[in-house]
């Protein structure tokens, strides 16, 4: 794949590598938090 | 059927909840699709080599980052004129969405630009509004936070977010009105014949549609989640209040 991609093999990969996990974990740490709150109103709605 | 009708908190979550997994799953695909044709399938350019490759993560980063400001001066104005809480909900979730976006395209702008210019930034109109877009994108994120009151809090976002849209604007425009810009002209063109060759167009063209899309999920989610929190917040203060 190095030879592939030429000269500036590692910078274009350097780029890949960045905007893919961010944009992962973006999505990921989004679901987390929309979890943990509605877990915090169904209790809160239980309590109430 | 009026669109006004979403302004309705409980309406708004409801209609978003069955149909996020499918923009979710649509923007997985899409994107996927789109990087990979992309990456693997897309001829190298005749100048530019296999750097070209860029194009397919960095338009569509900046490009969403500068619709996402663009929305949030829509739901804005929404609040302002309106007073939907929900409009203004949906601003403050996008911007930590707009923020990241804005921030990979800096980067990946700058990866670009260190093979292309032989330098990771250049104080270029361009570059710069969309550094300083970042900057607002930021900002707007602490005003939210520093403020207790909601409301208020909702009130001077709205007017932060009408100021900084002359970058987001100078962003999307400053190739055209700065001629010895350093960046290149866009990429993508109501006219065909500016646009990039079809062997790019096409990947790009679905990798934007797969970021929007994204975008759009995550956009979503958030308000979504924005509104259970204010609901959590209200069902928690009337409990307190039902002690004493």
């Amino acid at each position: 794949m190095m030879a592939w991609l030429g000269d500036h093999a590692l910078i274009i990969l350097a780029g890949y590598a960045v905007v893919i996990p961010v944009l992962l974990g973006l999505v990921w740490l989004s679901l987390r938090r929309a979890r943990i709150v509605r877990q915090q109103m169904r209790e809160a709605e239980t309590d109430g | 059927m009026s669109i006004w009708e979403y302004a309705n908190p409980v309406k708004f979550s409801r209609t978003v909840t069955p149909v996020l997994p499918w923009v979710f799953g649509a923007a997985a695909v899409t994107l996927g699709v789109g990087l990979v044709w992309g990456f693997f399938y897309s001829p190298p350019d005749f100048r530019m080599g296999q750097t070209v490759k860029f194009i397919y993560i960095h338009v569509p980063t900046a490009t969403m980052a500068i619709n996402v400001w663009m929305m949030m001066v829509l739901t804005s104005c929404i609040w302002i004129v309106r007073r939907h809480h929900v409009s203004a909900l949906a601003a403050k979730a996008a911007a930590p969405v707009g923020a990241v976006l804005t921030f990979l395209a800096l980067v990946t702008g700058g990866l670009w630009g260190q093979v292309t210019w032989g330098s990771y930034w250049e104080f270029d109109p361009l570059l710069t509004s969309f550094l300083v877009l970042f900057l607002f994108y930021l900002g707007y994120i602490a005003l939210w936070e520093a403020i207790p009151d909601p409301d208020t809090a909702a009130d001077l976002t709205s007017v932060l977010c009408l100021v900084g849209s002359v970058f987001a604007l100078l962003s999307r425009y400053a190739v055209y009105i700065w001629s010895n810009s350093q960046h290149q002209p866009p990429s993508l063109s109501l006219d065909a014949e500016e646009n990039v060759a079809n062997a790019f167009w096409l990947p790009l063209v679905v990798c934007l549609a797969g970021m929007f899309l994204l975008v759009v999920a995550l956009i979503l989610l958030r308000t979504r989640t924005e509104i259970e929190v204010r609901r959590t917040r209200a069902l928690q203060m009337k409990a307190r209040r039902a002690e004493v």
